[in-house]
């Protein structure tokens, strides 16, 4: 299942991708997200506390960025082991476009979830992934002066 | 951390008292604390039904109940239903009628049954399956059950 | 399977508990019937500090009736609301629902209130609140305050409900003589959350509805109150293209949120359905 998504931002796509890429801008947005560590080019440990209702557990995750296309595309993903119930792994393909004075920033989330979590969390992942992906690109975009007009393009 | 408590049950009429952590389910206490092990532990999310005991007389799933809040609450499982022969006639016909194959469903689908039977003396197929709904059985398809425990319900008016 | 280690506690007294929040904040869980929390814990999903057990809470465990309300305790389990006799009575919507939540041995201990704390969006009873616009009483340390029903349910698993308080009862209006009620739900299997879901309350004069509350849930992050679409019925005699204008005015009204096994398009199909359903029965 497939979430997509874009905002316009007031950066050069080059200062978009910088922030795209700075360890400290990604913890920081990253919902939960209590420690990060590179750990080699590209590739982190994270423990990410995950609050959603009955849920609140911390989970170590690994965070990959594939397919590197400097300053233009990447694929992050996220992959957390939740305890005995199973693992989920995430995937965001953002890409960046140079627009007049500003950068669209374009998203496009995928994720599966496997063991008893995806017995029990099937039903409502949709909306916790959601949640998650506002969650993230708010404080994403919060790094970014506002638009002049509407700091949000259309979803 | 040392939280262990002390707690009494009465399981199937007699008491035991027994020092236990606060974080192990009603079923594995009874499983592996007292060594009972009709009761069945299958998803542990209260979903397979496989663990169904009796609390107070009613019916629960023992994988969703710590054994810690059942201190001072009498507990029934299989053994002591088998034991009492109340259920000695329907676990008769679920055996006449190949209502069971492997049997790990089955000390679970026998308690529920008979709170069934307790609160509804003929209850129609519609009324037994939707009663049985939370109870998983991999093997019969179901229907050899449904038919044992309408049987045991007309046997049991025929008797009366 | 086993949780993380925490400690355990049975309040004996509401001030009791107040007690414990104090010392534990965050850390603490209250366990009241157990059958959502006690899955997060079997799955590790959840590691509370201290587990509170308010089974012991004798004096909000009781349903009562007074001239115009039902007053549900907290900690009535699913199984009393189903065989009580004024719930029945007076509060039909909720006896239609009870039968679709879970199964007999989940009804047996989890608690009328517990459903409501816990805000599962595809849940019946949240439903039900909304829909009858209940008054939820929270207690806490600083008293009571009561809140509607539909001010209570914020967003995914997020309610108006505070870290220091509990839900202590549930007030229903007692039904008219002309109140009428329908639920529908649609499960994956038997006794399932709800994949969608339809709980409807309202006051019906000859054909005509003088008021409605619609509420579709297992559709968004929380039970939706469908008003415009009611606004639409209300006054109106009940006829296959009054049907049909209020389907498509659900379909503008609300936003629908898929999962992994129904999407979007399949759960708007079903709650367009479900409507249609229920106005159908209401005519007969």
């Amino acid at each position: 299942m497939n979430l997509d998504g874009d905002y316009l931002l007031a950066a050069t796509r080059q200062e978009v991708w910088d922030k795209l890429n700075d360890t400290e801008v990604l913890k920081e947005c990253i919902p939960g997200c209590e420690m990060l560590d590179e750990i080699s080019a590209n590739s982190y440990l994270a423990t990410i506390r995950a609050k959603v209702g009955p849920v609140n557990a911390k989970f170590k995750s690994e965070i990959n960025l594939r397919d590197v296309n400097e300053p233009e595309s990447y694929v992050l993903s996220v992959k957390s082991k939740g305890g005995a119930a199973g693992m989920g792994e995430g995937l965001a393909r953002v890409k960046l476009s140079e627009q007049e004075n500003s950068t669209k920033l374009d998203y496009s989330v995928e994720f599966k979830v496997q063991g008893k979590l995806a017995q029990i969390g099937s039903r409502l992942i949709m909306n916790v992934i959601k949640k998650l992906s506002n969650e993230f690109f708010s404080r994403f975009v919060g790094y970014f002066p506002a638009m002049p007009d509407s700091a949000e393009a259309s979803e | 951390m040392s939280n262990k408590t002390d707690i009494s049950v009465n399981v199937n009429g007699r008491e035991y008292t027994r020092h236990v952590s606060p974080r192990v389910s009603l079923a594995d206490f009874i499983r592996h604390d007292l060594g009972l092990t009709g009761t069945h532990v299958g998803c542990e999310h209260g979903v397979c039904g496989a663990c169904v005991v009796k609390l107070d007389g009613k019916i629960v799933r023992s994988c969703l109940t710590l054994a810690v809040q059942t201190d001072g609450h009498a507990i029934e499982t299989i053994e002591g239903l088998s034991e009492s022969g109340e259920i000695s006639d329907m676990q008769e016909i679920f055996h006449k009628r190949n209502a069971l194959q492997c049997g790990y469903c089955t000390p679970g689908i026998l308690l529920t049954a008979a709170e069934l039977l307790e609160k509804t003396a003929t209850p129609d197929r519609e009324e037994i399956r939707e009663f049985l709904s939370g109870n998983l059985c991999r093997c019969t398809g179901y229907e050899a059950i449904i038919d044992a425990v309408e049987e045991t319900a007309r046997e049991r008016q025929d008797g009366k | 399977m086993k949780p993380y280690d925490f400690s355990y506690t049975r309040a004996t007294s509401l001030s009791h508990l107040y007690d414990l929040f104090d010392e534990y904040g965050d850390g603490l869980k209250i366990l009241a019937g157990g059958q959502s929390l006690i899955t997060t814990l079997n799955m590790r999903l959840s590691s509370p500090e201290m587990l509170v057990d308010i089974n012991d809470l004798s004096e909000i465990s009781s349903i009562s009736l007074t001239d115009n309300i039902v007053s549900v305790g907290a900690l009535v389990r699913h199984a009393e609301i189903q065989e009580s006799n004024d719930i029945k009575q007076h509060v039909p919507l909720l006896k239609l629902a009870i039968e679709h939540v879970a199964h007999a041995a989940i009804r047996n201990r989890g608690t009328h209130g517990g459903s409501i704390a816990f805000a599962d969006p595809a849940a019946e009873i949240p439903a039900c609140v909304l829909a009858l616009n209940a008054t939820l009483v929270l207690a806490s340390r600083e008293g009571e305050r009561r809140i509607a029903g539909s001010d209570f349910f914020k967003d995914l698993y997020d309610t108006e409900l505070r870290e220091n308080e509990i839900i202590v009862a549930i007030e229903y209006p007692i039904a008219k003589k002309n109140t009428v009620s329908a639920f529908r739900e649609f499960t994956r299997r038997k006794g399932d959350f709800a994949t969608a879901g339809l709980a409807l309350n309202g006051e019906l004069d000859g054909k005509v509805l003088q008021s409605l509350s619609l509420v579709f849930f297992g559709v968004a992050n929380t039970p939706v109150l469908a008003r415009q679409v009611a606004d639409l019925i209300v006054g109106e005699p009940i006829t296959p293209s009054l049907i049909e204008k209020a389907q498509n005015e659900l379909a503008n009204e609300i936003e629908v949120i898929g999962d992994l096994y129904s999407s979007e398009e399949m759960k708007l199909h079903l709650s367009k359905h479900f409507l249609k359903q229920a106005l159908e029965e209401l005519q007969v």
